[in-house]
């Protein structure tokens, strides 16, 4: 999230596009990342994991959720700090 | 504008913080459960993860070798016996850290500090039992032994030098589902553990419930619900054993008839946590002169609640001073039940009642004084600080008399009459030192080095059975037993005075036991562990119908072989049902049955009495008898509110069998006068009501039924860490004693060859984590009744293909 919240406030774009980028960009090495690892794993944690927090026995699923909360605090803070840049910006 | 922006995204972003990032919305902050650097997927291990490594440690006084075979079980190699238990400490924690940190959190009465206060009552429980005042006293005479104590520190010194490589990324994922981290490791934890192991097996205790019954029901029908031996009974010690008279002759003080066999006055105890009344084992050994090789075999398969991780971890200790392999307790050090190059070691439960209370009147309501011998005398305040996790710490004052501490008051559990308390006396909380004796026992050369070590062992009663490859098998049941004057300890006694305190113990060497009988084995299933003739009073819980399955087939078996004592741990035969099954038959009227009912019964009737996991016959039999026995016995028990044991399954199958107008048949609340035959007609018209949901659930079939599962320590909140559905056979009273949550926890066969033939299985894996594929991988073999062949490694089998991975540890220079 601070990522996410500094990558917002440095680099200049619609605040929109801010929130865009960061979360596709994270959701997707969250999302790769995991699917690597949980692979590797041959999915047994993650069909567990999915059944306990998702009620789901399906590790892609829980994959797409890391992805998802991952791009989404990471994207809402990337919002944040172009919102918070724009606002001093223009004292 | 962009004011109004900024401050509604902050607060989203906010929101996202709490909802996300906390435990006040959701169960467990997803956050950072499903974080890609910190949460559950550092605990995904790879399916090809690499274990060796090499590892520095403080103190280690030599290089220690770690050879990890296919199953993951460590062999390790040490000169040094004391850096073995270090290693030792510092594998059971990087496998098993999560469950060894619960386990004695557990036994020293602390839940409440990370699951709230919903444990409040058991922790409490746990604290007035006397379980951390038991754990002092052991902790000291553990450490008053030079080895013992050298042993445990080295321990303590490898499970801490795990934890501190640690980090949060790192740690095993029921801390992040809690939310919390562990803690050092210390000797005093582990003498939680052999406390918590006491509990299980020698914890479980009738006082209250017997009370009750005797003033419900008067002596005689007492003794007709509750006998003290079965007719059946197959003792572990042969009948006909001759015992030596006892020492002294044991009365009772002379106001027992009025004051203890016949109270007027009641008790309103209800008994909230109870260890599992089924917690027990089969052990056997069989002489050279019976096997086909000439050599002993020894089996043993303790039973316990199947979880997950483990009870159990196999492990083998190389050594200078010894070789041994088998389970070890992820908590204390050594191997539990397992084998050396001379001799092999298992244990069953001895059943043997250990725990008595005494009724204590206090001075007044601070519990300062109670009333012994004529004198208010001062009772030692021992107050308890329960942390709860959300809320203020929870204090509780336990008063300790000479008996022990007062367990139940004003304050705990109950109405009380009047002033009075109970204070609890237990072996358990006496010292002594019960490690020395398994550090004897890993190095034990023979029949004397085993019972000298033994010697050490006072509580839990086990039957402890040996064998050795120079052809000598013995039992011996060993703990320190009260001596008991006939009825003294069945109900609660009086404790004004010292008159009902146990006069002493009995001597070790007039323990129950057998060394190379002419029978050519010894074997023990938790029954009784001799016959009438033994001169001392022996209450306790004991199974009666493993122990004869188990007898009449060693009776019958010549040249046995490893593949015989394999089949015999699984054998499904339900020799209860043999015997109970003839009377079902003979009462029913089968002219008042219906079509439903008619099936049932023919169902029964054609069953071959296994209880393999495709028969019908197994859950209709139980369901008949289930509910014969509710209809004979639960109206007499339902007269009273108050709490009661159910009379034990040999009870009304030999009333029964003797008689057939057995006094407690007729049902006290109808007019009508029941008789057999009605009771077993109306029994199987109940039992076909459920026996009909049952089929239409399609959950007839025994195994369908019985639902094994092998549930994660935190039972029913991880159901996805279990494992459900086993579908294997067995049962209660069955030697293969597999019930839906309960069993084998460790199937071992060892014959004393040179090389030692050794095979056994457990229902688990070495990884306690979820995420690893070693976390179950036995449990199918062990559901088929199969077992894997033990790699007992010497050192010329390094390069063994059988060795997969090496963990070096080199000590600090």
């Amino acid at each position: 999230m601070i990522v996410g919240l500094l990558v917002g406030y440095f680099i200049p774009q619609k605040r929109f596009f801010s929130l865009l980028a960061v979360f596709l960009g994270v959701s997707f090495f969250w999302g790769l990342f995991a699917f690597y690892i949980s692979n590797a794993n041959d999915h047994i944690l993650a069909s567990r994991v999915a059944e306990l927090v998702i009620k789901k026995n399906d590790p892609i699923l829980l994959v797409l959720t890391t992805a998802l909360i991952g791009g989404i605090s990471a994207g809402m803070a990337a919002f944040t700090g172009r919102s918070l840049a724009i606002l001093l910006k223009k004292q | 504008m962009k004011y109004v922006i900024f401050t509604v995204s902050l607060l989203i972003n906010a929101a996202l913080v709490y909802v996300l990032g906390t435990r006040e919305v959701l169960p467990i902050p997803l956050g950072e459960f499903l974080s890609v650097q910190e949460g559950i997927w550092q605990n995904a291990e790879s399916a090809d993860h690499d274990f060796s490594e090499n590892v520095a440690l403080n103190d280690l006084n030599g290089e220690v070798n770690v050879y990890l075979d296919e199953r993951l079980v460590p062999h390790i190699f040490a000169e040094d016996e004391n850096d073995a238990y270090y290693v030792q400490g510092f594998l059971h924690a990087k496998f098993r850290l999560w469950q060894m940190e619960f386990q004695t959190f557990a036994a020293a009465g602390r839940l409440s500090e990370f699951v709230g206060d919903k444990a409040i009552q058991f922790d409490r429980n746990q604290r007035r039992m006397g379980m951390v005042y038991a754990a002092e006293n052991a902790l000291y005479a553990m450490e008053q032994d030079d080895s013992t104590k050298a042993a445990l520190d080295a321990y303590t010194k490898g499970v801490n030098a795990y934890i501190s490589t640690l980090d949060k990324a790192d740690l095993p994922i029921e801390y992040k589902l809690l939310g919390y981290m562990p803690e050092k490791w210390s000797n005093f934890k582990s003498a939680l553990f052999t406390k918590q192991m006491t509990y299980t097996l020698a914890g479980y205790d009738k006082d209250f419930e017997y009370t009750h019954a005797l003033k419900l029901l008067g002596e005689e029908n007492f003794q007709l619900l509750y006998p003290e031996i079965a007719d059946s009974l197959y003792p572990v010690i042969a009948k006909g054993t001759p015992y030596t008279q006892p020492l002294a002759e044991l009365v009772p003080p002379a106001n027992a008839d009025s004051v203890y066999f016949k109270r007027n006055d009641t008790i309103h105890i209800a008994q909230e946590f109870k260890p599992n009344p089924s917690n027990g084992s089969n052990n056997w050994a069989v002489s050279g002169s019976r096997t086909q090789s000439g050599k002993p075999i020894l089996s043993n398969d303790p039973h316990l609640s199947l979880s997950l991780p483990s009870i159990w971890f196999e492990i083998q200790l190389h050594t200078k001073a010894f070789n041994s392999y088998g389970v070890s307790f992820p908590g204390l050090p050594g191997v539990v039940i397992g084998f050396n190059d001379s001799i092999a070691f298992g244990f069953t439960n001895a059943g043997r009642d250990v725990k008595d209370y005494y009724e204590i009147k206090f001075k007044d309501a601070s519990k300062s004084a109670y009333w012994f011998n004529g004198e208010w005398k001062n009772a030692e305040q021992r107050i308890e600080t329960i942390k709860v996790k959300g809320s203020s710490n929870l204090l509780d004052t336990v008063a300790y008399t000479v008996f022990g501490p007062v367990m139940y008051d004003k304050s705990f559990k109950n109405e009380l009459t009047a002033e009075k308390a109970y204070a609890l006396r237990w072996v358990a909380h006496d010292t002594s030192n019960i490690l020395k004796m398994w550090l004897l026992l890993n190095r034990a050369k023979n029949y004397d080095d085993y019972h000298h070590a033994i010697g050490y062992f006072n509580v839990p009663g086990q039957n402890m059975i040996f064998a050795s490859h120079s052809g000598d098998i013995a039992l011996w049941q060993q703990a320190t037993f009260p001596l008991r004057w006939k009825g003294q300890g069945l109900f609660v006694m009086p404790g004004y005075d010292s008159s009902y305190m146990w006069k002493g113990f009995i001597p070790n060497e007039e323990n129950p036991h057998a060394v190379n009988p002419t029978s050519g084995y010894v074997s023990s299933a938790n029954q009784r562990p001799a016959d009438s003739t033994y001169p001392y009073f022996i209450p306790g819980s004991y199974e009666v119908y493993r122990a004869i399955t188990i007898n009449k087939k060693l009776d019958g078996m010549v040249n046995i072989t490893v593949d015989d004592m394999k089949a015999l741990q699984n054998n499904n035969y339900n020799v209860f049902a043999e015997l109970a099954r003839p009377l079902l038959s003979k009462y029913v009227h089968r002219d008042q049955l219906n079509a439903d009912e008619s099936k049932y019964l023919q169902i029964v009737e054609s069953w071959n009495l296994q209880n393999d996991p495709n028969e019908k016959g197994v859950t209709a039999f139980h369901a008949w008898w289930d509910s014969l026995y509710n209809n004979i016995f639960m109206d007499d028990l339902h007269q009273t509110s108050q709490p009661l044991v159910r009379p034990e399954k040999f009870v009304l199958l030999e009333a029964l069998t003797k008689d057939s107008a057995f006094r407690f048949i007729d049902n006290r609340n109808t007019s009508q006068q029941e008789d057999l035959a009605m009771q077993v007609t109306s029994a199987l018209k109940k039992a076909t009501i459920k026996l009909n949901e049952l089929a239409s659930a399609d959950k007839l079939e025994w195994a369908k039924f019985k639902n094994t599962t092998v549930y994660h320590l935190l039972k029913t909140s991880t159901l996805p860490f279990a494992r459900a559905g086993i579908m294997n056979g067995g049962g209660n009273g069955i030697v293969n004693a597999t019930q839906h949550d309960h069993g084998p926890s460790w199937r071992m066969v060892i014959e004393m060859t040179q090389p030692i033939r050794a095979f056994a299985v457990y229902p688990g894996g070495q990884s306690g984590n979820p995420g690893s594929k070693f976390y179950d991988n036995f449990i199918d073999t062990w559901a088929k009744g199969e077992y894997y062949t033990l790699f007992y490694m010497h050192k010329e089998d390094v390069n063994a293909d059988q060795v997969k991975w090496k963990m070096s540890f080199n000590p600090v220079l």
